[in-house]
């Protein structure tokens, strides 16, 4: 048993501790890396004993194939058909480009900001703009 | 060379914290890996967090897949192999159990550690039985008081002797500096001692249960093989 003493001061050698701790050596690399059969029935066992007490595997299982559903929910699935100007679909292309959107994505962000003028009749927006019958 | 799991199907058991002491304490005198096999990655958090002067590798590696080759190559670097597992029934502890040349289950004593804990010693045991050898497994009471023993834990060692289950002689005590490893995240031995209840204590409790694991392991003579040195413990 250790020095009571000795082991009170964390600064002292810890004698038979480390002595033993020092005694240990790692295997040899070439042991270490091969996979010994020994370890893969080790393995094998563990497997067979978890499955029968309920053990679970965290890995997450992969799926095995890429649907767009999975990851686009976007709600927009009705068309829309209408007329504009030349220059209105060049915008329009050009705001989705830019940005990365898709056409749907500008519409819904162009009415959103629309709702939020309309909202301030006093907006500099409704000096450029008129909105009483044809524009 | 030995593997030496923490191994427990319940979690806030002190996994962890006995780990890290085993790490350090080892690290004093040899060459140490510490494979963290919890998907929380504690010891990756620790170093994160700011933790640093440990003279233990930390290998961060929950994949079931991936574990038994992490061992593996880790047993070809150091000297000691410390895995610490996630605090539930699953696969990756499993396996690194079944790797290891002594399984430490921790347990507090109460009755829902000690039916976990019964529950990992039967699966090492199970799985011993598969590949005809013998796993060494043996229980480490952690979170105990300092004073004084509850009938509860006093009967639940009680009953593991009774089954014939080795229970370490050495417990970890409930104590302020062992909170303060993953607080604080420092080493026990570098933690400042006024921010800390008995330091001292801690610090004896440490080397103590260090102690207890290498005579468990069965220490090398020189121009020993580790396997030899083992069978002889």
């Amino acid at each position: 048993m250790m020095d009571r003493d000795a082991i009170h001061d964390p600064f002292a050698d810890d004698g038979s501790t480390d002595a033993m701790a020092a005694s240990f050596a790692p295997v040899p690399l070439t042991e270490a890396k091969a996979a010994p059969a020994e370890t893969a029935s080790a393995i094998k066992a563990a497997d067979k004993v978890g499955a029968e007490q309920g053990f679970t595997q965290r890995k997450r299982k992969k799926k095995s194939t890429f649907r767009r559903s999975d990851n686009f929910r976007t709600g927009r699935s009705e068309r829309l058909s209408l007329k504009a100007t030349e220059e209105a679909i060049a915008q329009l292309a050009e705001v989705t480009d830019t940005h990365g959107w898709v056409k749907g994505q500008t519409l819904q962000y162009a009415l959103d900001a629309l709702a939020e003028k309309i909202n301030d009749p006093q907006d500099s927006f409704w000096q450029t703009h008129n909105f009483h019958g044809v524009d | 060379m030995p593997v030496i799991t923490f191994f427990q199907t319940k979690g806030g058991t002190g996994k962890t914290t006995s780990a890290f002491l085993l790490a350090e304490l080892l690290s004093r005198g040899n060459s140490v890996t510490v494979i963290d096999a919890d998907p929380n990655h504690p010891f990756a958090e620790w170093k994160r967090d700011g933790g640093e002067g440990e003279r233990f590798e930390i290998i961060t590696e929950p994949d079931v897949d991936k574990v038994p080759a992490a061992i593996a190559e880790a047993s070809g670097r150091s000297a000691f192999v410390i895995v610490d597992t996630e605090g539930s029934a699953n696969q990756t502890a499993g396996r690194a159990a079944s790797m290891s040349d002594l399984v430490i289950v921790t347990s507090t004593g109460t009755p829902l550690d000690q039916k976990h804990a019964a529950k990992a010693i039967k699966f090492v045991m199970g799985v011993g039985k598969g590949i005809g050898k013998t796993i060494p497994v043996r229980v480490l009471m952690t979170r105990q008081k300092a004073v004084g023993q509850s009938r509860t834990v006093k009967a639940a060692i009680e009953t593991m002797k009774k089954h014939g289950v080795e229970v370490f002689d050495s417990q970890l005590i409930e104590r302020d500096a062992f909170a303060a490893l993953f607080g604080y995240t420092t080493l026990l031995f570098d933690l400042d001692p006024a921010k800390v209840n008995a330091p001292d204590k801690a610090y004896f409790n440490a080397r103590v249960f260090a102690n207890q694991v290498l005579q468990a392991l069965g220490a090398q003579k020189p121009g020993e093989t580790p396997s030899k040195a083992q069978e002889a413990a």
